[in-house]
């Protein structure tokens, strides 16, 4: 999934005259598709097993932009200092670039990255990597369709229902 | 030339004008169109047309480009909690104000104002609450009793719909309701608990502005049931609860008779000295920044409680050297709002094999009870709680990997939360009051405000009660991990500021007479916020609605009569 600024989802007309160009572009040469080091930490994060994970969800992509548009400068220079910094800490341990890793090796340096300090750069990144995973992946279309079983309308309240209830509009 | 300038006069001249488009304006154009004035209907920001402008309403959670962050450019205008979700958000520099003590200010700048973004609670005052003033001597005593009121409560709830169950109670008087939703299982267990416990104190279904069974004055509105979307902040595209652009303002729009203008700042009330009236008002064009007069026969001024007050206070003429209808010195005094301090949550651990399924827009509702039937406490007046308990999906975020995928994947069903959250009076004080700047000036060349409202004795007072018998009454409900705090938020925050014209008998102690017309310049209406001489703890639209209407049909006849 790649996404192209201005493409597919288009800003709310209420939000028209804003601009739409993304001044800054962090990880500048980098596109999401060629972003191994952020794919390898959303699919950390959130892995595919034999449902749909982070990666297939579009997710690092979606961090990417989230970060360049809605965060300062400061937040997005810690979180790619703190990714490098867990990237570092691969080779170091693993001998090999953090995407190249095993599960078990990334969850590990992730693990260490919780760890810190959380006003470092690594402790910043990682708290700010999960909650942008999660937030990307819970939101994603698959999740909320078929996880949630969300429906939009028609919606219902019900104040007494046995917990196995199943509601006959919701998504199956 | 004489008859090109009266003719350019004629041509801004209406019958009425009514200054703002929230759920007060909405129905001052309603009654008055209805009635067949030509209403010249003002709003300081930009149109909101029903349905076509609520750009966000339909989006599902993945159609939000940022997944609703707001980007750098929104925080920039918006400021530092602007979204990507709600359409209605106020420009961050759109009018400063002076916080002389922190003062949370929420405004709806835009058509339909605040109706877009209000929590849609209609609860009606009761006697209890008119005769609070005299009975416990404070403030001024209401020149009307709840006879004056109730047959326009009825009025409004008819047009606007409310979903509410028929609880017999004096202190919140039962209306015109249409079915009410469901309530949670833990929410009648708490009831039936705390109702034999306590001889004074009742949990109610939160009555409220929604649809439930269509009527065919609510189909003739383009109005359809409420689908429990529970999105009604991003507009809502049925019409399914009560906002201007749904209703009021379409209807009195069908009359022929309205003029919505938008992009209109009002500066002041032209007073003529001469006619001892108010002929018109003077408007900044927001966009091209020039300065317009429209005039009319009546006016009213619905542009919210504080920048009605402001707007009173920025007309001084001869006859009223410190703001319109100032004759005693109160305007801009007395001013109070909610107390929503108190906050109490909880667990409860029974009903484990019950949950509640689907979204409700309303929730339970304990009217007051503290010095209700007599003042018997160590602090004035008393509180209103709101309260919902609910068990849904609890999904935890622990862990990374496949324990965090988990989590997510396979929300499980904890224990049954509570929480209720306190909405108490405010007895208004001189000393609580805003003013004008006496240079500074927004970009409109209107003075900007000075607030200057802060907490009592009587309030603190009323939060340790508060969580007190909140917490006593969730532990004789068995309920377990209770939790209390006081936000010890700023003024304001509850979105309920009310007072600086108030109602009155005495054109000394107050700027308003029954009718909601200023003392001493009888064709201006004031009749949102502005007008409340006490706070009792009901939410407040409803009873603006019904004064609105009420005044509005009052004016009609006094056109009539000649006598305005």
């Amino acid at each position: 999934m790649v996404f192209i600024v201005g493409s597919a989802i288009s800003l709310p007309s209420w939000a028209n005259g804003l601009s739409k160009t993304v001044t800054y572009q962090p990880g500048t040469s980098l596109s999401a598709d060629d972003n191994p080091l952020l794919t390898s930490v959303a699919d950390t994060i959130i892995p595919t097993t034999d449902t749909p994970g982070a990666k297939e969800l579009g997710v690092p992509a979606l961090i990417q932009k989230i970060l360049a548009d809605c965060y300062e400068k400061d937040v997005n220079d810690s979180f790619y200092k703190g990714m490098n910094w867990a990237n570092d800490k691969a080779k170091a341990d693993a001998g090999k670039p953090f995407a190249e890793c095993t599960t078990e090796q990334r969850l590990v340096v992730l693990k260490r990255a919780q760890a810190e300090d959380p006003a470092s750069d690594q402790g910043k990144f990682i708290k700010m990597a999960k909650e942008l995973t999660i937030l990307g992946y819970t939101s994603s279309e698959y999740v909320v369709k078929k996880v949630n079983k969300y429906v939009m309308i028609p919606g219902h309240y019900y104040g007494n229902v046995p917990l196995n209830y199943v509601d006959p509009n919701a998504r199956n | 030339m004489t008859n090109i300038l009266t003719d350019a006069k004629k041509a801004m001249t209406y019958d009425a004008i009514v200054i703002g488009t929230g759920i007060s304006g909405g129905w001052a154009a309603k009654e008055l169109c209805e009635k067949g004035l030509k209403a010249l209907v003002l709003e300081r920001g930009r149109d909101v047309k029903h349905i076509m402008d609520y750009p966000t309403a339909n989006l599902e959670p993945w159609e939000f480009p940022h997944r609703g962050k707001g980007t750098l450019e929104m925080q920039r205008i918006y400021g530092k909690t602007a979204n990507e979700i709600n359409p209605f958000q106020l420009k961050a520099d759109e009018q400063p104000y002076i916080q002389e003590k922190p003062f949370r200010w929420t405004r709806g700048y835009h058509v339909g104002g605040k109706s877009l973004l209000w929590a849609r609670q209609t609860q009606r005052w009761s006697d209890f609450d008119y005769e609070g003033p005299l009975r416990d001597g404070y403030a001024v005593d209401w020149p009307i009793r709840y006879a004056d009121i109730a047959p326009w409560y009825s009025h409004v709830e008819k047009f606007i719909g409310v979903s509410g169950n028929r609880d017999g109670l004096a202190s919140l008087p039962d209306g015109e309701f249409l079915p009410p939703m469901e309530t949670s299982i833990v929410e009648q267990h708490l009831k039936g608990i705390v109702e034999k416990h306590y001889s004074d104190r009742h949990i109610i279904y939160g009555r409220c502005a929604h649809i439930t069974k269509p009527q065919p004055i609510h189909s003739q509105q383009g109005r359809a049931q409420c689908m429990n979307r529970t999105l009604c902040n991003r507009g809502c595209p049925l019409g399914g609860y009560f906002s201007s652009n749904a209703s009021t303002l379409p209807w009195a729009q069908r009359t022929g008779h309205m003029t919505l203008r938008p992009h209109s700042v009002v500066h002041s009330i032209i007073y003529d000295e001469k006619k001892g009236k108010a002929t018109g008002v003077r408007v900044v064009d927001s966009e091209s920044k020039q300065m317009l007069e429209f005039y009319a026969r009546i006016i009213f001024v619905n542009a919210s409680a504080l920048a009605s007050t402001q707007i009173l206070m920025n007309s001084a003429s001869t006859r009223f050297p410190n703001g319109l209808g100032n004759d005693g010195g109160v305007l801009g005094k007395y001013i109070s709002w909610h107390n929503y301090r108190g906050h109490v949550n909880a667990n409860y651990d029974g009903y484990m094999d019950r949950r509640t399924d689907g979204r409700t827009p309303t929730n339970s509702y304990i009217p007051r009870f503290r010095n209700l039937e007599k003042h018997n406490m160590d602090f004035l007046r008393g509180y209103a709680t709101g309260l919902s308990a609910g068990r849904g999906f609890a999904r935890s975020q622990e862990g990374l990997g496949e324990d965090l995928k988990k989590h997510l994947t396979n929300p499980e069903y904890g224990e049954w939360g509570v929480g209720a959250w306190m909405m108490g009076e405010i007895i208004p004080i001189e000393s609580n009051h805003i003013r004008l700047h006496p240079d500074l000036k927004d970009q409109y060349g209107v003075p900007e405000l000075i607030m200057s409202c802060d907490w009592t004795e009587n309030d603190d007072k009323m939060v340790k009660d508060y969580i007190e018998q909140l917490t006593e009454m969730f532990t004789v409900a068995g309920f377990k991990n209770i939790r209390s705090n006081d936000s010890h938020s700023a003024p304001g925050s509850d979105i309920h500021e009310m007072g600086g014209a108030r109602m009155g008998h005495d054109p000394k102690t107050s700027i308003l007479n029954k009718w909601n017309q200023v003392h001493s310049c009888k064709n201006v209406f004031v009749t949102d916020g502005a007008c409340m001489a006490s706070t009792s703890t009901q939410n407040p639209s409803l009873t603006y609605m019904a004064y609105t209407a009420r005044a509005a049909n009052h004016a009609v006849e006094e056109i009539k009569k000649m006598n305005i």
